[in-house]
């Protein structure tokens, strides 16, 4: 998807780093599984992480297997397998799928080729597990690029809508952690959003395209946005932070712990980077 | 509800991560999915809802007054999120608002009527509908950035709130009310900070991890074009 959700590796133990990638292998393992090769290429960091926050939260059958890859063709590598892995894959599916989609004049429409074209056989098993979250994820993705074609001032406005969308995504089950889950979820989607835009900018410039800073860039002055966008940011994952620090997570805390305060910075503070470019 | 500490079975002095642990124990013992063959599955829901109150008290309460400064999950899409609660109730108004006569109130225009009805939905911490009448006043005075800041905190709309906030101080910045608000707002973010010194800086490298299955994606775009590569 956008891989801003990433590990700082180098601030990870190594028996932490292999524990993250188990939750990564066994996410890509599951894509592969359900989706075969099209869908183990949209693994992403972003899915990684979700994936191992609910096996956190949870307590679920897990099984931890082995076996060799594309990637890894020699030696085989240790993977987990559990039904919040499974239950990523699928959202991963969606998620990949909605970034492909520009054209969105009928919601509907979208879903129906959606289920049937793209997932065919599996599209049902989707709808019948999925349906209502499905929805109000294609709901307000559509809200989202309506707003952005109509080129939205109010940034906050845009921010929610990838939000609220990632925040339906995090809530897996109706049950006593699907406040929070959606919470974490709507602000960390906001920081992606953030991220993203900002990531676009001067690109977006150059190519005479809506960007949701521009309008911000123009009410402050360009030379305040890279502080304020970082300002913004910070407020963005002090909340998503926050959220996360009421669940009751113990094990793998410290690996979620590096990305939520640590690793998900990583793309904007690459702008800082004097690669000859300031940004 | 007694105290949440004894729910637990721990002393006072439990540490957060103390608190997780015993309440994952309990937990698992008490949860409904756990006992759907219990023939006192009653008891054991009962015992399950004192728990999780019990953990909520005190994790709303650990996480720097959680529910009291930035609200609870409920309702944060933009209804009453509970908010930023930081204004000593919001009795400080910088521009004397606080007490009219009835004669001022007789001449008031429509901009000072909109701001007086933005405070009482403040305080009431209604504030969508206090975005929404701000959004009616037509001038944008430092006063009226302030008050719209704050509502836009309570919603954690945060871009918003930063943004007029910033711009209060910018147009008053003798006024010790706005620039205490605001620096209330960056201290959510202050927390956040200290915390993440504990996790390093981010380098700004991405290596490794799977460059392999970058690589391999690459491959895949190109092997499969026009496709839907999902």
């Amino acid at each position: 998807m956008y891989g801003y959700v990433v590990v700082n590796q180098d601030e990870l133990r190594g028996r932490e780093l292999k524990e993250y990638r188990r939750y990564y292998c066994g996410l890509c393992h599951a894509l592969r599984e359900q989706y075969r090769f099209a869908g183990q290429c949209s693994v992403n960091y972003d899915s990684a992480f979700l994936a191992l926050l609910l096996s956190s939260l949870y307590d679920l059958d897990t099984e931890s297997r082995e076996a060799c890859c594309m990637v890894h063709p020699l030696k085989a590598q240790p993977y987990e397998r559990n039904a919040a892995i499974a239950y990523v894959a699928d959202m991963n599916v969606l998620l990949a799928y909605l970034k492909c989609m520009d054209d969105w004049k009928d919601e509907r429409k979208v879903l129906r080729y959606f289920y049937g074209r793209v997932l065919g056989a599996r599209g049902e098993r989707l709808r019948r597990r999925y349906g209502t979250k499905v929805r109000k994820i294609f709901r307000e993705m559509r809200t989202l690029l309506r707003l952005e074609h109509a080129e939205e001032e109010d940034f906050d406005r845009l921010a929610a809508c990838f939000g609220r969308m990632l925040g339906e995504i995090f809530a897996w089950r109706q049950d006593e952690w699907e406040s929070d889950l959606r919470e974490i979820g709507f602000h960390l989607g906001k920081f992606i959003y953030l991220t993203d835009a900002y990531d676009d900018y001067e690109e977006d410039l150059k190519q005479a395209r809506f960007n949701p800073l521009q309008p911000v860039a123009e009410r402050i002055g360009r030379e305040r946005l890279r502080d304020w966008v970082g300002q913004v940011l910070e407020l963005m994952a002090a909340d998503c932070a926050r959220a996360f620090e009421r669940l009751p997570i113990v094990e793998h805390v410290e690996i979620l712990r590096n990305i939520l305060y640590s690793g998900i910075w990583t793309a904007f503070e690459k702008g800082k980077k004097p690669s000859g470019k300031e940004r | 509800m007694r105290d949440p500490y004894a729910v637990l079975g721990l002393p006072r002095t439990a540490s957060d991560d103390e608190v997780k642990k015993a309440y994952r124990k309990l937990s698992r013992i008490y949860h409904p999915d756990a006992n759907i063959n219990n023939p006192n599955k009653e008891q054991a829901e009962e015992k399950f809802k004192e728990i999780q109150q019990a953990y909520q008290a005190i994790m709303n309460k650990e996480t720097g007054g959680a529910q009291e400064s930035y609200g609870s999950g409920q309702g944060y899409y933009g209804g009453h999120y509970g908010g930023f609660d930081g204004f000593g109730g919001f009795g400080g108004y910088a521009n004397g608002y606080g007490r009219r006569t009835a004669q001022q109130n007789a001449y008031e225009d429509d901009n000072t009527r909109y701001l007086h009805v933005a405070e009482n939905y403040i305080r009431n911490r209604a504030f969508q509908e206090a975005v929404n009448i701000l959004r009616s006043v037509t001038e944008h005075t430092a006063y009226w950035h302030y008050l719209y800041g704050v509502a836009n905190a309570g919603l954690r709309n945060q871009a918003a709130a930063l943004e007029h906030l910033q711009e209060a101080v910018r147009m008053e910045p003798g006024n010790a009310t706005y620039r205490q608000t605001y620096e209330q707002l960056q201290g959510g973010g202050e927390w956040y900070r200290a915390t993440g010194s504990l996790y390093g800086a981010p380098t700004g490298e991405m290596n490794g991890m799977c460059w392999k299955l970058c690589l391999a994606n690459m491959i895949c775009n190109i092997c499969l074009p026009g496709s839907f590569c999902i």
